[in-house]
């Protein structure tokens, strides 16, 4: 049975350095959950809390609502995905995946049947006696989540499990997860610097960075409402421009930038020292008579051919710098470096977030 | 020459065989020689005489008996060793680890000599462990089997060579990624369970590269015999320097090279059973 | 005798197996591998410089340097370890003709040394100053071979049991070592060049066994001997056996055993521990000793022979003896020793001297048995021994 997981306000200290700074985080039994985050954002820590294998300085971790802060790892009704996978050497395939219901005690035939029906879960049917150093990264990460998933566990715990795969592989791993958490309708919850990982696997994911969550919600959310310009970045959008000011007019914002008004129309409300995260795919090059107050004057300082785009690199007036895809069928008729122009901006090509460190650190 | 490494290696590939294969040699060519006691000299005429001699006079009673110290020094030293070598990786942070394992080594700047010696005054009639016997009422009258006696021999020799199993327990225990043992735990295995089906198979290279260090030091061991043993205690190091007293390079050859082909039958079947090279697979400084 | 030598054991070894040793015997098995470089350097030589090796006893530290004041001559002096049968081997079969001139070894070996051509005679006309030697030292058997001279004492001692009157009385007979009241109490030497000869003089003198001289038994009377040790070893009689100064002095000292065969110095420590030891005088006589210079042959090859001579005269001559006797106690057998004290009083107390030389005298007035390093059964003794050490 998928079970729910609680964070209650947890930190996690290392003598003075904070890995976790009073987190709070409720994922839902089933729920396939994702935390994105760089390395040593502290993402790895709090799966190791989730899975036993590490105890918050503070806080508490609960399980369907129950305190399981003290329970150690062998108790828990988790199990995980180890980053290395962490397959036992001197054990068969079927060795591996049967150690857990053998600690338990589950009797030999029953052992038996259930390590079948996992392997087969995995596509390892017949894989049973095979010696795990001999296998391929692929066959070795599903020996690794069979090993796990034949316990039926009520939380799935993936820790950058496909690091180290290449990029095929990766995608049909990713598939994989997908089917699994179908099948066996447990909570997951992956660990994970890619994003596209966390995108197309999850229900919902938060982003951590420097030991708090900078965003928990739906991978949409990220992009139509980031909670900062981190978020921004973290999520692809790499540009973000300071304007001089944001104000509001009726439901709309409108940003003071290099001079000149720009209205966004229904851009939400983020105060008027908000900044603005710029998407590429939605900003088109006009001639310079262009009108004002839905355009702004740019030079363009370059571009380069990127298959189904041409990426053009512009400067503002107060010169802060922004990019633009142009569809190549478009792109021969516009300007040479160094040429003004004026830039279109369709609905939500700038994105009003507030600057970073103004976040809750909560989901709710 | 295609290969430079091959090359450079030459020279190392010459020293070992010279130190190492030359000796060996020498031991088994003159074990067969002919010892003349009148002038001490030995002749190369083929004779048995060395590994008859090895019958006679409880020779082979003593050969038995030094590899059954051995033996049971080896093994009590894995025993002993094998939580010291866990506290060491395990549960000390790295420096604490240093400071364990520098106290492990630091016996061994004092000398062999000294430090079986000193044994006797803490296992003697007034020593130590009797003084405290006493003082507890345990026993009211001292043990006199604690020194002088096997078991007193056993205690210098353990504490001799103990810290021989820990490197190379450590050296294994450096191996087993501590996911393996997270992973064990996870599935729901407690300590006992990690540690019986998990650590202690992935560690075997190591518990036996330390038992065979142990060993053999502890079969060429003379020192602690001779302090600690009981009246004329032999072992086998002692009955070859009792033979080369009269020179009879053949009888020590001889018993010299019994005891090297014991020994390295036991190297060949522990690399077997126990894969020894896989201790130094992917060893790099 | 006494060595402060723990490291006898390893020396001996390391002595006995090292290259050198296995050239020189791998030569002597006919593969001529022999080469110059063993052999000492001949730059080193220069008139005068004498290597003298000995047992550990025997030397004086920096009291050598008169031996250039008064002679011209440069001793370099080295240790042979406390055990006489590795040095009788390293003497014919290693190497040690090649690096010393005179030896100094416990009594006995002079014959097998003097037969294998490892030792050659002293000139008696060269060393003016053994007329001062005691007559009974000068009697010590094996000192000639061949009616020649190839020994000359050079320290005399005799050696009985160390025992604690507090708890044995007074004891006078080497049967205290075998009394089974005294099970796991008592010690002996692990040497059969001591205890055999003890062993033998007890069954002799008190339990009247067939036995002539107990210094070189015959192999009847060496089987009935080892036979007796044996027993008592397997009946445990023996707390241990011992080898090396600190080891006698520790049994004593820490109350592991209560009657021990040994050297006398350990009960001089023994009540500097505060202990009440004595030195028995037994019924049965002491073990007397001797410790002989010889010279080697390669003393006389390398033509060092008159030095040596000069050396062996300037040790008889009583500042050596004196010397001795005040670093270490043991004496040299010669009048001059006092003759020397009472001219150079300042330097050494000649009552202290005369009573040292009293002392030794008085324990020879009696019954003694001679301790012998090459009985003629000495392949046998051996071979006894390691049975004892196997039972």
């Amino acid at each position: 049975m998928a079970i729910s997981i609680g964070i209650d306000n947890v930190t996690r200290t290392f003598g003075t350095v904070k890995a976790l700074e009073r987190v709070g985080l409720k994922i839902e039994a089933g729920e396939f959950f994702t935390l994105l985050g760089s390395s040593g954002s502290g993402k790895s820590t709090l799966l190791k809390l989730i899975g036993g294998f590490d105890r918050p300085t503070t806080g508490r971790v609960l399980f369907d609502g129950q305190d399981v802060t003290d329970m150690p790892a062998n108790r828990r009704p988790s199990n995980t995905v180890f980053q290395d996978l962490a397959l036992f050497p001197h054990m068969s395939v079927g060795e591996n995946v049967a150690y857990g219901l053998k600690v338990k005690g589950v009797a030999a035939s029953e052992r038996k049947k259930r390590v079948e029906s996992t392997l087969a879960l995995v596509d390892l049917t017949g894989f049973a006696e095979r010696n795990v150093n001999l296998l391929s990264g692929g066959q070795r990460q599903r020996v690794a989540l069979a090993r796990a998933l034949v316990m039926e566990p009520g939380i799935l715990l993936l820790d950058e499990p496909l690091t180290g795969l290449d990029e095929r592989l990766r995608q049909q791993m990713r598939d994989e997860f997908g089917r699994l958490h179908q099948r066996t309708g447990s909570t997951f919850v992956l660990v994970t610097h890619n994003q596209d990982e966390a995108l197309s696997l999850s229900d919902r994911m938060a982003i951590m960075h420097k030991g708090r969550l900078e965003q928990v919600g739906r991978p949409a959310d990220f992009f139509a409402n980031p909670a900062n310009d981190f978020v921004a970045r973290f999520v692809g959008m790499e540009r973000v421009l300071k304007p001089e000011r944001l104000e509001r007019s009726g439901s709309d914002t409108v940003a003071v930038i290099a001079g000149e008004r720009l209205v966004l129309p229904g851009a939400r409300d983020v105060g008027e020292m908000g900044l603005l995260a710029v998407r590429p795919d939605r900003i088109s090059l006009a001639n310079v008579h262009a009108a004002p107050g839905s355009s702004l004057a740019a030079i363009v300082a370059g571009r380069q051919f990127r298959g189904r785009f041409f990426d053009f690199y512009l400067e503002l007036g107060d010169g802060q710098k922004l990019d633009a895809e142009i569809p190549i069928e478009f792109a021969d008729a516009w300007p040479e470096t160094g040429k003004p122009v004026r830039l279109e901006f369709a609905g939500g090509a700038l994105v009003p977030v507030p600057a970073s460190g103004a976040t809750a650190n909560r989901d709710t | 020459m295609k290969s430079p490494g091959l090359l450079l290696a030459l020279p190392t590939a010459l020293i070992v065989l010279l130190l190492g294969f030359v000796p060996l040699i020498v031991i088994l060519v003159w074990s067969f020689w002919t010892w003349d006691p009148a002038t001490y000299w030995i002749r190369p005429e083929f004779s048995l005489a060395g590994y008859e001699a090895i019958l006679e006079a409880g020779r082979w009673s003593v050969i038995v008996g030094s590899l059954g110290k051995a033996f049971l020094t080896a093994a009590i030293c894995v025993v002993i060793g094998y939580p010291a070598a866990m506290a060491v990786h395990f549960l000390a942070s790295r420096r604490t680890a240093l400071l364990l394992m520098a106290l492990f080594t630091i016996p061994f700047f004092t000398s062999y000599m000294i430090r079986a010696f000193s044994w006797r005054l803490v296992l003697g009639r007034n020593g130590l462990i009797n003084g405290w016997l006493m003082d507890l009422g345990i026993v009211d009258q001292p043990l006199d089997w604690l020194l002088f006696s096997n078991f007193a021999v056993n205690v210098g020799l353990v504490a001799s060579y103990l810290p021989f199993v820990i490197f190379p327990l450590i050296l294994s225990m450096q191996r087993v990624e501590p996911s393996l043992l997270a992973a064990s735990q996870d599935l729901g295995a407690g300590f006992w369970r990690t540690f019986r089906s998990v650590l202690l198979p992935l560690t075997q290279a190591g518990i036996f590269a330390g038992f065979l260090f142990v060993f053999v030091m502890a079969a060429g061991s003379a020192t602690e015999v001779q302090m600690l043993g009981g009246a004329a205690a032999s072992m086998i190091s002692v009955m070859i320097n009792d033979v080369m007293r009269v020179v009879n390079f053949p009888l020590a050859f001889a018993i010299s090279t019994l005891v090297l082909i014991i020994l390295f039958g036991l190297i060949f079947i522990g690399n077997r059973l126990f894969k020894l090279t896989s201790l130094f697979e992917g060893f790099t400084w | 005798m006494m060595t402060n030598n723990m490291n006898s054991l390893n020396g001996a070894m390391a002595s006995n197996i090292s290259r050198r040793q296995l050239l020189k015997t791998l030569g002597a098995g006919g593969a001529a591998l022999a080469g110059g470089s063993m052999f000492r350097p001949m730059s080193a030589l220069a008139a005068g410089d004498l290597a003298f090796w000995a047992t550990g006893t025997l030397d004086v530290g920096d009291a050598w340097s008169r031996a250039a004041d008064d002679a011209g001559l440069n001793v370099a002096f080295t240790d042979n370890g406390n055990d006489p049968g590795p040095a009788v081997a390293r003497l014919v079969a290693g190497n040690a003709n090649d690096l010393f001139d005179i030896g100094g070894l416990q009594g006995g070996a002079e014959k097998e040394l003097a037969v294998q051509g490892a030792i050659v005679p002293w000139d008696m006309s060269k060393i003016p100053n053994y007329e001062n030697v005691w007559q009974w030292a000068k009697d010590i058997p094996y000192l000639q071979h061949d009616g020649k001279q190839y020994g000359l004492p050079a320290v005399i001692n005799a050696d009985s049991i160390i025992y604690r009157p507090d708890k044995l009385g007074k004891v006078d007979s080497y049967g205290v070592i075998f009394d089974p009241k005294l099970k796991g109490q008592v010690a002996m030497e692990d040497a059969w060049i001591n205890s055999a000869v003890f062993a033998a003089m007890y069954l002799k003198e008190s339990e009247n066994q067939k036995i002539g001289n107990p210094g070189n038994l015959t192999e009847d009377e060496l089987g009935l001997v080892m036979e007796f040790l044996i027993k008592h070893k397997k009946d445990g009689q023996f707390r241990t056996f011992w080898s090396g100064w600190e080891q006698g002095v520790q049994l004593v000292g820490d109350g592991e055993v209560l009657a021990m065969t040994g050297w006398e110095p350990i009960v001089y420590e023994g009540r500097k521990r505060g202990l009440q030891v004595e030195y028995a005088a037994p019924v049965e006589g002491y073990e007397g000793w001797g410790n002989n210079l010889v010279l080697l042959k390669g003393a006389v090859d390398r033509g060092l022979g008159d030095d040596a001579h000069k050396f062996a005269n300037w040790l008889l001559d009583g500042f050596y003896g004196c010397a001795l006797g005040e670093q270490r106690g043991y004496v040299v057998p010669s009048d001059r020793n006092v003759a020397y004290a009472e001219a150079n009083a300042s330097q050494f107390d000649p009552a202290k001297v005369k009573a040292l030389a009293e002392h030794v005298k008085a324990k020879f007035s009696g019954k003694v048995a001679w301790q012998n390093t090459r009985p003629d059964n000495f392949q046998l003794y051996e071979e006894w021994w390691q049975k004892l050490r196997n039972a």
